[in-house]
């Protein structure tokens, strides 16, 4: 059961969630209700509703980031060298541990 | 119950469109027959989906679906010749291209359009609310459509592409002869349906052209520089296919909300506790404008044309066979929403295909929705009491739903 955490930078509210049969950390979100991730467009990468920072990478977590995401991340709120769209964040089996802050939408 | 040739009539007779009795012969369809293969008195048979499943089918594989026969049923279901093609900008405007050229044209423009590019926009939205609806109170005798509803969209869109103000009427003119080429109120005795609809594409086309090869020479701080300045992969767009993007930012940007506006007010002047509560609790305006979107689905249709032969809901198709997804069917769909046919501002979750879904998703659909989160609480807090003067009239149309007129008192005490 591999489980993932994600801090509400709004409130400080952290949600410890079982990324179990889901595919991105974005599908988590949504299905679990986590303020401030709409995850409007399903993860084509096109309405830039699910920007998160990531506050720990598990070792052995791969989620590349492609041109397509780090042209989105240009006009997200705030964006950091630790900026990522949850949906570009795969469930797999290194996943388990880690942790995502979620900002303000 | 309508016999098969009232059914395949009705569904190839623009005039059938006009207004919302249309429903009932969908309601029929999604019981009896989901999957109905159509046959007009002239032009292309194709099959009609009404199922919300189905609908969501042919929106999500955009392979097998191909666009490239246009985004909507065409005007007497007829296939356009290739001369026709290159003014309407087939396999060059997004809504008519397929993967995988349709990915490498539609993703550099996504940033251009999400939620966090759109949402600080928010204040210019809602100063562009105040002046139209400041201009329509001093009237108070207005036109809901051309006064209210128009002016949003023709106020945003064109003030954010970089549209110089004298040309808003023209531009708004070539739009309604490129859309409603079915309506004889926007029809001229020089064209048909179909080459008026060519015709006045290619115009808003020659326009956008030279607003592209303008911005590429002198760059502003606009839309039209940004498709200007657009590149694939570091080459940039071709002066047609940046110039065919601002042809969809017209069209799509202009059209769609104010049709969607004109309904919504109309619905909610119908349903004054409804208006009440939008008016004192602008929290709702997200849901409310969902389902002014899913009530109205501004574009009733999707075409989309098989590229390889396949079954659906039983029957076997053609390679080559029409398919429409008749969305606005889809949207009162009783295996997906609750009590379809009631109007209702809270309703949750609401996940209507008013935009589309998939690869050809609007792409213009947060900056519809800010504009009519604003503009639908606001229209009912300045003017509780709006009154009719006399009925709509709705656009003639298989595809667009919305009004042409509908005058209105807005505040019945000033007289």
């Amino acid at each position: 059961m591999p489980e993932v955490t994600f801090t509400v930078e709004e409130t400080g509210t952290e949600f410890v969630l079982d990324a179990t049969g889901h595919a991105t950390l974005m599908h988590v979100a949504v299905e679990n209700d986590v303020p401030n991730i709409e995850g409007e467009c399903g993860g084509d990468m096109s309405c830039g509703t699910c920007h998160v920072y990531v506050e720990r990478m598990p070792v052995g977590y791969l989620a590349p980031q492609s041109s397509d995401e780090i042209d989105m991340l240009e006009v997200v709120n705030e964006p950091t060298d630790a900026s990522r769209l949850a949906c570009q964040l795969p469930v797999n089996e290194s996943v388990g541990g880690l942790r995502l802050r979620v900002p303000k939408l | 119950m309508p016999d098969v040739l009232d059914i395949d009539q009705s569904l190839t007779t623009p005039s059938f469109f006009a207004g919302m009795g249309f429903h009932d012969l969908f309601t029929h369809l999604r019981t009896h027959d989901p999957v109905h293969w159509t046959k007009g008195a002239d032009g292309r048979k194709f099959w009609s989906l009404s199922k919300y499943a189905d609908c969501l089918t042919i929106m999500a594989d955009p392979v097998l679906f191909s666009t490239i026969a246009g985004p909507h049923l065409p005007p007497l279901a007829r296939s356009l010749t290739p001369e026709e093609d290159e003014k309407f900008g087939t396999n060059v405007h997004i809504l008519m291209t397929d993967p995988p050229d349709h990915g490498r044209k539609r993703r550099p423009m996504n940033k251009h359009f999400a939620v966090p590019a759109v949402t600080p926009m928010a204040p210019l939205f809602t100063e562009i609310v105040s002046e139209i609806l400041d201009a329509a109170a001093a009237r108070n005798d207005v036109d809901l459509v051309d006064d209210i509803a128009a002016q949003l969209p023709v106020k945003v869109i064109l003030r954010l592409l970089g549209v110089a103000e004298e040309d808003w009427a023209a531009l708004q003119d070539m739009t309604l002869r490129t859309l409603h080429a079915q309506d004889a109120e926007y029809q001229d005795a020089e064209h048909d349906e179909i080459s008026a609809k060519v015709t006045y594409m290619d115009k808003v086309y020659q326009y956008c052209a030279g607003l592209i090869r303008d911005r590429r020479a002198s760059p502003q701080a606009d839309y039209a520089t940004i498709l200007a300045q657009l590149t694939d992969g570091g080459e940039p767009f071709t002066e047609r296919e940046a110039g065919f993007m601002a042809v969809g930012f017209v069209l799509g940007g202009l059209e769609g909300t104010r049709n969607a506006v004109s309904v919504g007010l109309m619905e909610l002047m119908d349903r004054p506790e409804q208006a009440r509560l939008l008016a004192g609790a602008p929290e709702l305006a997200k849901s409310a404008v969902e389902e002014v979107l899913r009530w109205s689905t501004p574009s009733k249709n999707r075409l989309r044309v098989l590229t390889a032969d396949t079954e659906l809901g039983g029957h076997r198709m053609s390679k080559g066979d029409w398919v429409i997804g008749w969305v606005t069917s889809a949207n009162r769909d009783e295996d997906v929403f609750d009590r379809p046919f009631t109007f209702d501002i809270t309703r949750t979750p609401n996940k209507h295909l008013a935009f589309g879904q998939g690869a050809h998703v609007c792409l213009g659909r947060a900056m519809a929705r800010l504009e009519m989160e604003i503009m639908l609480p606001e229209v009912f807090r300045r003017f509780p009491r709006i009154e009719r003067r006399g009925e709509p009239e709705w656009i003639v149309s298989d595809n667009a739903t919305g009004l042409k007129r509908f005058p209105v008192r807005l505040n019945p005490e000033a007289r």
